[in-house]
């Protein structure tokens, strides 16, 4: 219940913060007397707020009644970190590979973040380091005779290949 | 619209046989697509998230081939490891389990297997047919629809869209609002003033489509996949892989069971037809149907062919069902059909109302596209089942990069923008914490293609009239207000029929 408590209050937020945006937004002069450019965004950021708050009032309806007083649990950090460390790592290792693409250059990036994603999650073993690095290559030179070669599909291009 | 121009359109559509690259643009989509139903993990809609890129270098008809053949494909691959592994590859294949694994064991399997393509293929026919007759009579009606009317539909629409099946309406009705939103970001449909973009130029002509949908459907599932460590170091089970498919004998069995077909198709034809309905309720909803209507409802689960033909026929059937709406009104039935919609729309071509008339060359061409990727989908699995079973031995580890790499390309290569790539990853967590945080990802994708629409029906009807009411007082468009205010009230008393009937249960 508190993460929906939580989620309801970051719903508002959000649509506070594009209702700044949007309070900038000027119509242009020939609609003044016209249905405005922002009038529908402001509706669905009105609807945006409205369920963040009912989101907010439920939990904390359910959070005073007795089943949320019983239902109170404790965090098991084991569990939390085995079960979002593999998932978290390989955003992590997705994020650095898309970023840093276009200064190291797609073809390069694309064979370390095979080989680090395959070591990541099949592990140090002799059979998946050589299934790794066989499957890397293979891919990467498919890719680039398909797109590049056939296709005439550029990739970005950095300091190497 | 007059019979005689309805099949001089039918006939005229067959040209499109005649085209050998949409042929062998078809046969490819329908490979990818049983490999991509077949594989645990990899749904359809992230096949043909996949596919999207692919496409745009193709004309509309050519990129609807490709997509045609992953949709059919997708639909009928996942009863491979149904049967075989007692795993259903897709959400669509779940029933397929219940008779078609216990018949595996008996020693049926390629019977079973082959009951189950044919059922697929009946089923994928009939929606099809159904499509091909009710989308063109109904488009002059609703050529009658104005901005009210229109409005008051894709309301009604994303109403019943984030109430069905989820655990919560305010957070399935939350995440269309948040579609819509984003969907309003960039310049304004009608005098291009541009909106929310924080002064950031990238997302001037609106939040990119195709980066967003890799990164919601593919990135975000795979990460959903790796939490679990055992789906993706699959441990592979030893296949048994029957030693022959009867392709002849399979289909007099499956004609045998016509009337299973008839029903589970008619249930896949209507749930598709539904807006947010898919695959993934019909298979077990006709399932459960045609038990019912069994004489013998206690053989279900042992091992019969008819529950092999109830699930895969309405799966297949979801198809041409689903394509109903998105063709008449411009509403997709599921997921796929919206990222077909999006296709489309990035081609610069609106499904809806006018869509049978002004493009009907496609429309005719997309309902006989549909019928021959049923037909090659019918051919292939029978050649194709075992490279399919034998894809299940590549090693989650291997899988999951090749899907990304691709992910990235399809999300660069549309218009070769550095921005879209890092979307991918955007996206991807914004997903993925979406999905934690038990917010559905279905109802954001389709405020965000909807949400041009939407606005553009509302601000033209409050330019023309600026009565508000209107919406309310103008009949059909009053009536789809009233049936939002009920699916959202009919959706909230079924949650709290379920959670009653939950906290009864006693614990185990």
């Amino acid at each position: 219940m508190k993460k929906d408590l939580l989620l309801g209050i970051g719903m508002m937020l959000l649509a506070l913060l594009f209702a700044l945006d949007l309070r900038t937004v000027k119509n242009p002069e020939i609609i003044q007397n016209q249905v405005g450019v922002t009038l529908f965004p402001w509706l669905m950021l009105g609807a945006l707020a409205l369920l963040g708050l009912l989101l907010v009032v439920f939990s904390l309806v359910k959070m005073k009644g007795p089943r949320g007083q019983a239902g109170k649990t404790t965090t098991d950090w084991g569990r939390f970190r085995s079960t979002y460390a593999v998932p978290s790592l390989m955003f992590a290792i997705l994020t650095a590979y898309i970023f840093l693409t276009p200064v190291i250059g797609f073809y390069v990036m694309s064979l370390l973040f095979f080989v680090g994603l395959g070591l990541l999650l099949g592990g140090f073993n002799r059979r998946n380091v050589i299934t790794t690095c066989i499957g890397s290559v293979t891919t990467v030179l498919s890719v680039y005779l398909i797109f590049q070669v056939m296709l005439q599909v550029w990739m970005p291009q950095g300091l190497l290949f | 619209m007059t019979l005689e121009y309805y099949f001089q359109a039918v006939g005229h559509s067959l040209t499109v046989l005649t085209d050998p690259t949409i042929l062998l643009l078809v046969f490819i989509g329908s490979i990818g697509g049983i490999l991509a139903g077949a594989i645990p993990g990899i749904s359809v809609p992230m096949a043909i998230v996949l596919t999207l890129p692919f496409t745009f270098g193709m004309t509309p008809i050519q990129g609807l081939a490709t997509m045609c053949g992953v949709y059919i494909g997708g639909m009928s691959g996942g009863l491979v490891t149904a049967i075989l592994l007692g795993i259903p590859g897709a959400p669509s294949a779940v029933a397929t389990v219940f008779d078609g694994y216990p018949m595996q064991r008996k020693g049926e399997g390629g019977m079973a297997l082959g009951i189950g393509i044919w059922a697929s293929f009946w089923g994928g026919i009939l929606g099809c047919l159904v499509l091909m007759v009710t989308a063109p009579f109904m488009a002059p009606y609703v050529l009658k629809f104005g901005p009210w009317e229109i409005f008051s539909l894709i309301v009604f629409g994303m109403t019943i869209i984030a109430s069905l099946g989820e655990k919560s309406i305010v957070k399935g009705l939350l995440s269309g609002v948040l579609g819509m939103i984003a969907g309003c970001i960039g310049a304004d449909p009608i005098y291009n003033t541009p909106r929310l973009t924080f002064g950031f130029g990238a997302v001037i002509g609106g939040v990119p489509f195709v980066p967003t949908m890799i990164g919601m459907y593919a990135v975000s599932q795979l990460m959903l996949d790796t939490e679990k460590s055992e789906a993706w170091k699959r441990e592979v089970k030893k296949i048994v892989m029957p030693d022959r498919m009867p392709f002849w004998r399979a289909m007099v069995v499956s004609v045998r069971k016509w009337r299973e077909t008839l029903l589970a198709s008619a249930i896949g034809v209507f749930i598709g037809a539904l807006p947010g309905a898919g695959s993934a309720i019909a298979n077990i909803f006709a399932y459960d149907q045609v038990k019912k209507f069994s004489k013998k409802p206690e053989l279900f689960g042992t091992g019969i062919a008819e529950g092999v033909v109830a699930s895969e026929s309405a799966n297949s059937a979801v198809a041409g069902g689903s394509l109903i709406p998105t063709v008449t009104l411009g509403l997709p039935g599921n997921m796929i059909a919206a990222i077909m919609m999006g296709a489309l729309l990035i081609h610069g071509i609106q499904p809806g109302p006018l869509f049978m008339r002004t493009q009907s060359e496609l429309a005719y061409g997309l309902f006989t596209i549909l019928l021959f990727a049923n037909l090659s989908v019918l051919v292939l699995q029978f050649y194709f089942v075992k490279v399919a079973a034998r894809l299940l031995n590549v090693p989650g580890a291997l899988l999951i990069p090749i899907i990304f790499v691709f992910c990235v390309i399809g999300a660069y290569s549309v218009n070769s923008v550095l921005f879209e790539m890092y979307l991918v990853s955007i996206t991807g967590i914004m997903a993925y914490g979406m999905v934690k945080g038990g917010i559905p990802l279905a109802p954001f994708i389709l405020g965000l293609i909807l949400a041009p629409i939407a606005e553009t029906n509302f601000r033209v009807a409050l330019m023309t009239d600026g009565n508000m009411w209107l919406f309310l007082t103008k009949p059909i468009s009053g009536v789809f207000l009233l049936l939002s205010v009920v699916s959202v009230i009919w959706a909230y008393r079924q949650l709290q029929q379920e959670r009653a009937a939950a906290a009864g249960k006693p614990k185990e």
